[in-house]
């Protein structure tokens, strides 16, 4: 994967923007016994709970009953996720040409987010393991609160990666001011 | 009036740094923590601006955001900003202000012709000149005469911040009741906003004598705010004015960031917080009510405890010699403060015949001359007051020199916020005022905005509304509560004023009542009382309790209007935020954007995408620039970039039935390799969409959806799945912007393809039309579909988004030899318009159906689908429908204009269709069309008559669609 490349900079803040490897695994009716057997074969809690994010061989994020973001390709992950899901429906899609990632750390990520995110992100309303399918500056966003690396993930589009840009870079000004 | 400077104090100004500013054209200096209004005050400036209809000469009535009369333009050029109150502009070095509604000057204004007319232009003169004799006489001088200011036109070179809030709870107002909710909840960790709209905390303590818990009231704000700006999750902002309360806890707080001179333009002017808190507390403090009596608008006539504030604040005098004039006990402090300060107070008129005794007392105690049972009935002066003329209770007259009159009609709640909410009023007799009543969920009002005027009983509720336990901030050495007396005018004759801004008086309250507008609604709008941009904020409960007197009832029964957001104006500015010029909206860019910039590319929004319409090159016009990339296409090869195409898989053991019953036709019939075109019905048979889909196994489809569709076409499918059909084992996942798709389109597209590098045969029997195939091109792993949008022979190559402008360099440059070129959207919906294929949306509307377009026999289906049973209705089965046709002119070769109706000859409707696509074919060498005609298809060579447009009266042929190549043989080449 190429290097990240810093889109803004500011005191007490840093944006670095990146390709990401992301597959949408999507599960019909995925009882407990399937997730366990997902669980099991990545090495993690699988996540049931809406919006939160389970860490182990492979990131996963809730988005939805049945839907989850793997962050890998998905010709990696598709030997363990069919042999844990067996005969059940199940789709797996590499989207990863079609995805960015920002990584947004600093004492200043936060109120940076604010400007544009309605998301209470306060780490009291949103702690380490949460993400959420959100609205950052007019565009869908997947938002992972920090966690070990103390920067927030935002996953989105790559079609719309231009205008966050543009928006990372005019809502810094301030700070560099 | 002669307003000055005292040689010390002023809490809020710094005498080491004098600033230079002009009002009005003149040069005055001020101090920093200066308001203008205070600086012009202390500058001896007595007439700050002129009144909105009579254009009458007016000072300053106020020192805080209710004043009516100082409205401002500040600053010339772009940044320019009308109707700012004096009193909110925080003085800068060198600040430029004019008063906004006159000409040429404040001191000399022409309008003020208007105040020697008047008496032909009463309240609902405007409603008049609706009926009689003629509204288009008046209407030029009205529209002439109506708004504050000019704006300025050019962009606005200011940036705007937004930013989201939540917290436990949110204080609206920094003054003790506010500080001591905000502490008592930062005190418990909550997190904590408080939005105080003044630039200092501290509320009616920078003005008010006060001891809290031992300290000089200063003195424990300073602490109260060291203590909440150390608190982590607490934030206190100044110059932040809660503007609106919404549903669920919203609250819209604008914050003043910098001065316009010396800053750096990275900074944000203005920031919009939306808060969403879980608690709310307004302290909103009270704003003090004019008298109403003759000649109250005459400058150097200003409420008692503007005249204090501006002294205890500002060290601004307002006047040598001081009228005190009062119906309560709250403006006795006003006449101490004047004293202290060295002015003479000449008497202090006291409307009660028996004012509280110790308060008398104390003030005579001062050489202060107190007259119970005594109004002002008029004031005399030119511009500014000179004197006044007082009535005793036996009716006795007499004149007082005087060139400050400070006056106090009692004092109202700020209750706006808690208006908006939803809260109910009540009138409280005992105090003359509207308070909060019935309370909303999430809302406490606390202090003077709930008509607590008593330190100690205002911070007391501050504490427990914000969850303090314990005893609170105790006031310690306060004066007795304040008593007041029955709201009513002065009656004695002369112009008595109501609503300062918009020149509402006494007369035209008592027109209204003559005219029965006396509902508080009816009569707001026959008056405009309360209207303008202050609200009536220091008008309103005295028209209410005017218009209970006129109409003998009393003043709860009367009611109150509404309060609406904003509290005070806020400029566009701020409401904008971000959201301007590139990032109005995001639109979507295509993974080889870059490559089509190089390319020449004048890029259009289609469907939330910016896509090249056209690639300009030099010597060519955009028109030429169509038909050469048009033509490239029928004589040789096109590159077009058709990535927004909409690509959703659908997968699982019933895909093929899911499918069959959202496409109108079949779908499980199709092979594993084969592509078939579709169309998408709504519940009403309205074709929504179309597009050609897939299958790539047995139970797997890829469908494609159109580009603008693609979002909206997913979450159909999702939502029939989800809520009408959960049995069926399907799933489906969007992929559309995971893959890139560069279509090669011509006679030479094959060619090109293998100069490229294609690993799987590409011929016509190997791979026919509307087949698709996986393999490499150009050594990036691919999925290939014969699918055609232009009647020509096509591959539209799809690969991962990331490879997309690897993959237009190694297709351009094996295109070179065969004289490839880029395509545009422009030339490919010319070439789809020769070809007569169908573009939903452009040719169908919310009405159409599939018969309409030529796909009747979806009917003879035995299989269910939506939309189906709509098909059936009378009205979907008439022969007169608009059926979608070809057009041809007859005799010229210029194209049509789109969305010109037809008519043929004959006939009772207006129209019998219209045209909806069209352009001008290089290839024919004519115009070429389609339109949507009634019965169209039974029509075929009839000739109609171009009825609206540029070719009004041209005459068009209908044809089967389809002017080029109609039997479609080039495709399958």
């Amino acid at each position: 994967m190429a290097d990240p490349s810093a889109v803004a900079h500011a005191p007490g803040l840093s944006i670095a923007e990146s390709p990401v490897a992301v597959s949408l695994l999507r599960v019909r009716s995925p009882d407990t016994g399937l997730t366990t057997a997902l669980g099991d074969a990545f090495g993690l809690e699988w996540p049931t709970r809406p919006n939160t994010v389970g860490e182990g061989r492979v990131r996963a994020a809730w988005l939805a009953p049945g839907e989850w973001a793997l962050f890998d390709a998905a010709e990696v992950l598709a030997a363990p996720v069919t042999a844990a899901l067996g005969e059940r429906l199940h789709h797996l899609s590499d989207v990863s040409a079609g995805r960015r990632l920002w990584r947004v750390e600093g004492e200043r990520a936060r109120e940076l987010l604010a400007k544009g995110c309605g998301l209470d992100i306060h780490p009291r309303s949103f702690p380490p393991g949460s993400c959420a399918q959100t609205v950052l500056a007019q565009v869908a966003i997947l938002l992972i609160a920090p966690g070990g690396d103390g920067a927030f993930s935002i996953i989105a589009d790559a079609t719309l990666a231009a205008h966050l840009r543009l928006w990372f870079a005019e809502a810094v000004q301030e700070f560099i001011a | 009036m002669s307003g000055s400077r005292l040689a010390e104090g002023g809490s809020a100004i710094d005498r080491s740094r004098p600033l230079r500013f002009t009002f009005d054209g003149r040069a005055h200096t001020g101090f920093a923590g200066d308001t203008l209004a205070s600086a012009l005050l202390a500058a001896g400036v007595s007439v700050v601006g002129r009144s909105f209809k009579y254009h009458r000469p007016r000072g300053l009535l106020a020192a805080g955001v209710e004043e009516p009369n100082a409205l401002v333009r500040l600053e010339d050029g772009p940044r320019t900003d009308v109707n700012l109150r004096a009193t909110e502009i925080e003085l800068y070095d060198g600040l430029a202000a004019a008063p906004v509604n006159c000409w040429p000057s404040a001191r000399f204004d022409v309008g003020a012709i208007n105040a020697a007319i008047s008496r032909f232009i009463p309240a609902g003169f405007y409603y008049k000149t609706f009926m009689w004799p003629d509204w288009r006489w008046f209407e030029p001088p009205i529209r002439r005469a109506a708004g504050l200011g000019r704006i300025s036109t050019s962009p606005d070179p200011d940036r705007y911040d937004e930013r989201h809030a939540h917290c436990d709870l949110l204080v609206v107002g920094g003054g003790p009741a506010g500080l001591a909710a905000a502490l008592a909840a930062s005190r418990r960790g909550e997190r904590v906003v408080l939005a105080e709209q003044d630039p200092a905390l501290g509320g009616a303590a920078l003005w008010r004598a006060a001891t809290i818990d031992g300290l000089e009231g200063a003195a424990w704000v300073a602490r109260a705010q060291a203590e909440l700006d150390a608190a982590p999750e607490t934030t206190a902002l100044v110059r932040a004015t809660a503007i609106g309360c919404f549903d669920h806890n919203s609250v819209a707080v604008l914050e003043r960031l910098v001065d316009r001179r010396d800053r750096d333009a990275r900074r944000p002017r203005l920031r919009l917080w939306r808060v969403r808190a879980r608690r709310i507390v307004l302290a909103t403090g009270a704003i003090e009510r004019p008298l109403v009596f003759p000649g109250n608008d005459r400058p150097g006539v200003m409420l008692a405890s503007a005249v204090q504030q501006n002294l205890e604040r500002w060290a601004a005098l307002a006047g040598e010699a001081a009228v005190i004039f009062t119906d309560n006990d709250s403006a006795y402090a006003a006449a101490h403060a004047l004293v202290g300060a060295g002015a003479q107070v000449v008497a202090l008129l006291d409307r009660r015949p028996a004012p509280p005794k110790p308060l008398v007392e104390a003030a005579e105690a001062r050489g202060v001359r107190v007259l119970p049972g005594t109004e002002v009935t008029a004031t005399h002066g030119a511009p500014a007051l000179s004197a006044v003329t007082a009535r005793t209770r036996d009716g006795a007259t007499f004149k007082l020199q005087a060139d400050l009159l400070a006056m106090s009609g009692g004092w109202n709640p700020a209750v706006h916020l808690f208006s908006q909410t939803g809260g109910a009023l009540a009138w409280d007799a005992a105090q003359a005022l509207f308070k909060p009543s019935a309370m909303v969920r999430g809302y406490d009002v606390v202090g003077a905005a709930d008509a607590r005027f008593d330190l100690g009983g205002a911070l007391e509720q501050g504490w427990r509304a914000g969850g303090g336990h314990g005893a609170p901030p105790a006031a310690s050495g306060e004066a007795r509560p304040w008593t007041f007396s029955a709201i009513g005018r002065v009656a004695a004759p002369g112009k008595a004023f109501l609503d300062f801004q918009n020149d509402v008086t006494v007369d035209d309250l008592a027109l209204a009542r003559r005219e029965s507008f006396v509902s508080v609604e009816h009569l707001k709008r026959y008056t405009t009382l309360g209207m303008a941009p202050d609200q009536g904020k220091t008008s309103n409960v005295n028209a209410l309790a005017l218009m209970a007197e006129l109409t003998g009832r009393g003043v709860a029964q009367t009611g109150t209007t509404r309060f609406r957001p904003p509290y005070t104006p806020a400029a566009f500015g701020a409401f904008g935020g971000r959201m301007r010029g590139e990032l109005f909206r995001p639109r979507r860019r295509l993974p080889a954007h870059d490559r089509h910039i190089e390319a020449g590319a004048v890029f259009e929004e289609y469907g939330g995408w910016l896509r090249p319409a056209c690639y300009a090159h030099a010597g060519a016009t955009p028109s030429e620039a169509v038909r050469e990339e048009a033509l490239a296409v029928r004589r040789g090869v096109g590159l077009f970039d058709a990535s927004p195409l909409g690509k959703i898989e659908v997968a699982g053991p019933d895909a093929a039935e899911f499918l069959d019953r959202v496409y109108a036709n079949a779908m499980s019939t199709l092979k594993v390799g084969r592509a078939r075109y579709g169309l998408m019905l709504n519940e009403l048979g309205v074709v929504i969409d179309d597009g050609v889909t897939a299958r790539l196994a047995e139970d797997r489809f890829l469908v494609g959806a159109t580009g603008a569709g693609a979002a909206r076409i997913a979450a159909w499918l999702e939502e029939w799945l989800q809520c009408e059909w959960p049995h069926l084992d399907v799933l489906v996942a969007p992929v559309t912007t995971s893959l890139a798709v560069l279509t090669l389109s011509g006679p030479k597209a094959r060619a090109v393809l293998e100069a490229a590098g294609v690993d799987i045969p590409v011929d016509a029997a190997a791979f026919p039309h509307m087949a698709f195939r996986d393999g490499r091109v150009a050594g990036t792993p691919a999925r290939i579909f014969r699918v055609s949008f232009t009647g020509e022979v096509s591959y539209e190559i799809n690969v991962a988004a990331d490879r997309a402008g690897e993959l237009w360099d190694r297709l351009l440059a094996a295109g070179r030899p065969h004289g490839v070129r880029p395509v545009g959207i422009d030339a490919w919906m010319l070439l789809r318009t020769e070809k007569g294929y169908l573009h939903v949306g452009a040719d169908t509307d919310g009405g159409t159906a599939p018969g309409d377009v030529g796909w009747g026999h979806v009917l003879k289906r035995t299989h269910d689908f939506i939309g189906r049973r709509s098909l059936t209705r009378p009205a979907n089965l008439r022969e007169d429908r608009l059926q979608f046709v070809g057009l041809e002119v007859v005799g010229s070769s210029a194209p049509l204009t789109i969305g010109g109706h037809l008519k043929g000859a004959g006939g009772d409707e207006p129209s019998d269709g219209y045209v909806t696509s069209s352009g001008f074919s290089p290839v024919l060498g004519r115009g070429v069309a389609l339109g949507m005609v009634r019965g169209g298809r039974d029509r075929l060579g009839e000739e109609l008559m171009v009825a609206s447009g540029p070719e009004r009266g041209a005459r068009v042929r209908v044809t089967a669609p389809g002017a080029y190549d109609p039997t479609g043989e080039r495709l399958n080449g």
